[in-house]
């Protein structure tokens, strides 16, 4: 598990902030990787697909996903992303400030493949991304492309 | 009347009316056969007439609690004139028979002073029956007439003629409402009332069927809302059917009714309203706290070489700024979720819910080697989760509070049974609170001499659960004397309080 391609990938996320943080903690990290990011629900499912814009860029391996974003939001994204035979196989992580048990359940419910809520702390974020990172791009076997 | 009085009864008008007989008979001799005066002859007679007398009265006695005085009255004069006029009468024909030796006196004199008394009683009897059923009639009427004039509804008594509901008789309140009614048709007398109204009224009287309808109707006092309601009366399968047709001022009923409802909904949605704040209050305010604080962290971390002292005091300031509003905003979320995540209400056994508090408390308690007992604790009908938090917020206060001197705390848990409550009690032998700091510490982010740790909304959702529980909370506590708080929670299910917030 040594010397592997940097991994693509996508944060769907509207908050500038919290998309430097993310930026922040993944350059903490040992992994190589290329983060892109989607502004809203739509951009989401237009990169997803390939579509206008995005028809050069690379098939992401991992999608960090918010679940309040404009246009679309996370929910509607993740159904999305769940229903399509194409796609469904991208491992989806819903990484939100929502604590509210409900946005739990129906996350799980279109088949999120883990729920973070992100903690209040810079030094608790970089765990979580740290921790995400080690899992879900070291530890698991992800299906090929 | 009971066999025994009525068989005293004829005994003594028996008595009675020989006694009659046999004075009548006496003074009558005395008087025509040996031609004493009249005045002299009864004089003479007084002692039987007394002993008559008594026996009357001794009838009257007998009657007196079974009937009343008038009817005793009546059946006892009667009773007497039958037995004097027979009596006296027989006497008379005897006394001459007698003069002529043609017949034993005594046993005519009996024989018809009997006849005399039963015919005297009976006709009595009779007689005072029908005083009396006229009586009660006179004041059945008089009872119902003040009923009547007096009742606070516009009542109108109806007779059906031909097709036609004409009012009988209306009584003043009816007449203040309506005006003058009586021996008008129903519709003339009151013009506003729909068609159909009447002519329901008709059948119903008709059918004899109860009836009861709401409208509204311009009086002499302005626009009124009125219950009708129509009760038949009198013989059935008669030409001309009764009923009587009252009419109930519900106005002011309705007005305070909607009034009522009104307020209750005002408050019921500001009540949500409130709910919905705090929640959002706390959910959305992290967001932008998230950024705070993270971003002081990174400068923090970032820069750590470039800034001076004073640049990372100011930086301690925010992250510490940060880090006690976010412990608020938690706070008001564990506050907001008293209603929003209530769990029903069921029977709770206090003994298990606190064991497990205290497995949870361990670490709290061991460290300021506390001493917790506890007595019985009697069965309630609460929300399990609520419960353990309750004990578990006055728990954990009272080791600290407690734990402020210099022994270790000691802490007791009881309960006590009263009429539909348990009340519980946790008692340490801390400093106690002063007085007029008591009732502020269930503020919502009251922050007591006591407790300089947390914000200070342990006691506040103390409150919030007890409230939602319909019971009370109150604290008993000296300086020096510990601090004792007492939970009253209903034995009986309260009506559940409707989780309108979002669901979390």
């Amino acid at each position: 598990m040594s010397e592997r391609e940097p991994v693509e990938i996508l944060l769907a996320e509207d908050n500038p902030g919290d998309v430097k943080l993310t930026r922040k903690a993944l350059e903490k990290g040992q992994l190589a990787n290329n983060l892109h990011v989607a502004n809203d629900g739509v951009e989401t499912m237009q990169f997803l697909r390939g579509e206008g814009a995005y028809a050069e860029t690379p098939r992401p391996d991992l999608v960090l996903l918010d679940l309040n974003m404009p246009r679309k939001d996370g929910r509607e994204v993740l159904a999305e992303i769940k229903e399509s035979d194409d796609l469904r196989r991208i491992p989806v992580i819903v990484l939100t400030s929502s604590e509210a048990e409900e946005d739990v359940i129906k996350s799980y419910e279109h088949h999120a493949n883990a729920y973070l809520t992100k903690p209040v702390d810079f030094d608790g974020f970089i765990d979580v991304v740290g921790t995400l990172e080690k899992f879900w791009l070291q530890v698991v076997k992800l299906p090929p492309e | 009347m009971p066999p025994n009085r009525r068989t005293s009864l004829v005994a003594l008008s028996g008595i009675g009316a020989i006694l009659a007989g046999v004075l009548l008979f006496d003074v009558y001799e005395d008087w025509q056969v040996q031609g004493t005066t009249l005045t002299s002859t009864v004089v003479e007679n007084a002692l039987p007439f007394v002993l008559l007398l008594g026996t009357f009265y001794l009838i009257r006695r007998l009657y007196r609690g079974a009937y009343d005085d008038a009817f005793v009255g009546t059946v006892t004069m009667w009773t007497a004139a039958g037995a004097l006029t027979i009596g006296g009468l027989v006497a008379w024909v005897v006394g001459i028979q007698v003069l002529q030796n043609e017949i034993k006196p005594v046993i005519i004199v009996l024989q018809t002073a009997v006849v005399g008394t039963a015919a005297g009683l009976l006709v009595g009897q009779r007689t005072a029956s029908v005083q009396q059923e006229q009586e009660r009639t006179r004041r059945e009427k008089e009872r119902f007439r003040a009923l009547f004039e007096n009742d606070p509804s516009g009542i109108a008594s109806l007779r059906r003629h031909g097709d036609r509901l004409v009012v009988e008789s209306a009584n003043p309140s009816f007449a203040s409402l309506f005006g003058s009614a009586e021996g008008k048709a129903l519709e003339a007398a009151l013009p506003q009332l729909a068609t159909e109204a009447v002519a329901a009224f008709r059948e119903q009287t008709t059918d004899r069927e109860r009836l009861t309808t709401e409208t509204t109707l311009r009086t002499e006092d302005g626009t009124k809302h009125f219950v009708i309601e129509l009760v038949p009366f009198g013989a059935e399968e008669v030409a001309e059917p009764q009923s009587y047709v009252i009419f109930q001022d519900v106005t002011e009923i309705r007005e305070t009714k909607a009034e009522l409802e009104r307020t209750v909904e005002q408050l019921e949605r500001s009540n949500e309203q409130l709910q919905q704040f705090a929640y959002v209050a706390s959910h959305d305010l992290q967001e932008p706290l998230r950024m705070v604080s993270s971003y002081v962290d990174l400068l923090a971390s970032e820069y750590e070489d470039e800034l001076d002292d004073e640049a990372d005091e100011y930086i301690e300031f925010a992250v510490d700024g940060a880090q006690r509003m976010q412990a608020m905003i938690d706070d008001l979320l564990q506050y907001s979720r008293v209603h929003t995540q209530g769990e029903d209400f069921a029977e709770t056994d206090p003994t298990a819910v606190l064991e497990r508090v205290l497995r949870d408390l361990e670490l709290l308690i061991e460290e300021q080697s506390a001493t917790i007992t506890h007595g019985d604790l009697p069965t309630v009908v609460a929300d399990e989760n609520q419960l353990g938090q309750l004990f578990q917020n006055l728990l954990s206060n009272a080791i600290e509070h407690a734990g402020d001197g210099d022994d270790p705390p000691t802490v007791h848990v009881d309960g006590e049974e009263r009429t539909d409550t348990v009340v519980f009690s946790v008692a340490d032998d801390g400093p106690g609170i002063p007085e007029d700091q008591q009732e502020r510490m269930f503020e919502l982010f009251e922050q007591s001499s006591r407790d300089d740790e947390g914000t200070g909304i342990g006691l506040a959702v103390c409150r919030r659960i007890v409230d939602r529980h319909e019971g009370d909370i109150w604290i008993e506590s000296a300086e020096g004397e510990g601090t004792t708080f007492h939970i009253a929670l209903p034995t009986r299910a309260p009506k559940q309080s409707t989780s309108s917030g979002r669901i979390e």
